[in-house]
């Protein structure tokens, strides 16, 4: 139980962190005015090491930090990440063993699923001109950086779910 | 008498008082100084033999300092160093304060009917893609939505959003922050709005131009006050292009802001003005 807290607890300073980071003027590298984002895939590696309850949680954590942040109708991250979440968490428990080559595979459809609805959200409902610019421009970046640091975050999230725990 | 005179001990008393008297009468004489002068000079180049000798002797019986001592001045200088780099900080951050109070009182001087606070960047929304922020400065310090945002170069945007201690800015690059504006030379009118292609180049456009328009490139281009939201003659670009909307093929001109909104870092809220409704 006790490396159960301190695993979450290292979990829910790792997002903060790097969700500050994230929003940081002049911090992270852009290319194009697109920066790299941790926060998502982080999300994603912990449903995989920890499952589907948990996985949901801190989807709905991230979901939560994302939607308070600037010009976001409250709701849309929340449900989204809270989602796959659960689904991330479902299929490492259910149906495969988490290696890098499966996390890095189930990752990467996450994310691409995650940045195609917030840019159906944000963009295509909105109905803003150049939709289709804003994808291949912004979006596919978006995705390329989500996928280039899927390694980084497994590498750091790992440790935290193999040494914290009990067994 | 006699013998006491015949004593060799009186002719030398004699011999010394005549000698003494002599040199006394000579230092008020010529002669005096050539003799000190030549007497320095014979014996100067002893003096500074002897004084090397002297110094090399004083240095070789100088006590050396111990390892304690050395290590007892290497941590005061540290002590000291970082006192010095804590105050380094200091004075760059008050010269970064008197800087940004200069041109509050400037612009203040330039625009004496506007109400405004200064604001600083908190953070930069990674996914808003027409580069709006968020300030530190809320409800309680009078921010309101649809507040104008300002630099002393001229306008970033407007509130969107506001909560108690912070409020949420989209910049003119986005197609949600529309003004009414005008080229200061020509007079034309137009609609200030961004889009995403003109976003990505740091430019925003001057939209529904009249056909019969005589903007030129290198215009200056204001806010016309029309709607009340915005305060007239603030400066918002200058005109880099004119071009036909690939939508409508209405005119429009590419407008580059003058104040730079990806590096906003400090800004000026405006709180109320005269046009205001």
């Amino acid at each position: 139980m006790q490396y159960k807290i301190f695993r979450y607890f290292a979990y829910s300073l790792e997002m903060i962190i790097f969700f500050v980071l994230d929003r940081t003027p002049i911090m992270m590298l852009d290319f194009w005015s697109n920066r790299a984002s941790l926060l998502v895939p982080i999300v994603f590696m912990i449903a995989l090491f920890e499952g589907e309850e948990v996985g949901v949680s801190f989807g709905v954590f991230a979901g939560i930090l994302l939607d308070s942040s600037v010009g976001y109708s409250w709701g849309f991250f929340v449900i989204l990440l809270g989602i796959l979440g659960y689904i991330i968490g479902l299929i490492s428990r259910d149906i495969i063993n988490v290696t890098f080559l499966t996390a890095m595979l189930v990752c990467a459809v996450a994310t691409v699923v995650f940045f195609i609805f917030s840019f159906f959200y944000y963009n295509f409902a909105q109905r803003y001109q150049n939709a289709w610019y804003i994808f291949w421009r912004h979006y596919l970046i978006k995705i390329a950086f989500g996928l280039l640091t899927l390694p980084i975050v497994y590498y750091l999230n790992r440790p935290l779910a193999i040494n914290l725990n009990e067994q | 008498m006699r013998n006491f005179l015949k004593k060799d001990g009186l002719k030398i008393l004699i011999a010394f008082v005549l000698i003494t008297t002599g040199v006394a009468i000579l230092n008020f004489t010529w002669i005096a100084p050539k003799i000190s002068a030549g007497i320095n000079y014979i014996t100067a180049p002893l003096k500074k033999v002897s004084g090397a000798i002297f110094g090399i002797a004083e240095r070789s019986i100088e006590r050396k300092k111990t390892a304690e001592e050395y290590e007892n001045e290497i941590a005061q200088l540290k002590t000291e160093n970082t006192k010095l780099k804590s105050q380094l900080i200091d004075y760059y951050e008050t010269k970064r304060e008197n800087a940004q109070y200069l041109k509050f009182y400037d612009f203040k001087k330039q625009n004496p009917g506007l109400k405004f606070i200064s604001g600083k960047v908190l953070e930069k929304d990674n996914n808003d893609l027409f580069k709006g922020f968020t300030l530190d400065q809320g409800t309680i310090n009078g921010v309101k939505i649809n507040d104008p945002i300002v630099t002393d170069k001229g306008l970033i945007g407007r509130v969107c959003e506001v909560f108690d201690s912070s409020c949420v800015v989209k910049t003119i690059l986005s197609p949600e922050v529309k003004a009414g504006v005008l080229d200061v030379k020509t007079g034309d009118n137009g609609v200030l709005m961004g889009n995403i292609r003109l976003a990505d180049q740091n430019l925003t456009g001057m939209m529904y131009l009249p056909s019969q328009n005589t903007i030129e490139i290198g215009d200056t281009v204001v806010t016309s006050g029309l709607g009340g939201t915005y305060p007239k003659s603030l400066p918002v670009g200058i005109v880099k292009e004119l071009s036909y909307d690939d939508y409508d093929s209405s005119l429009f001109a590419k407008i580059e802001p003058l104040a730079d909104i990806k590096n906003a870092v400090e800004v000026f809220i405006i709180t109320d003005f005269a046009e205001r409704k």
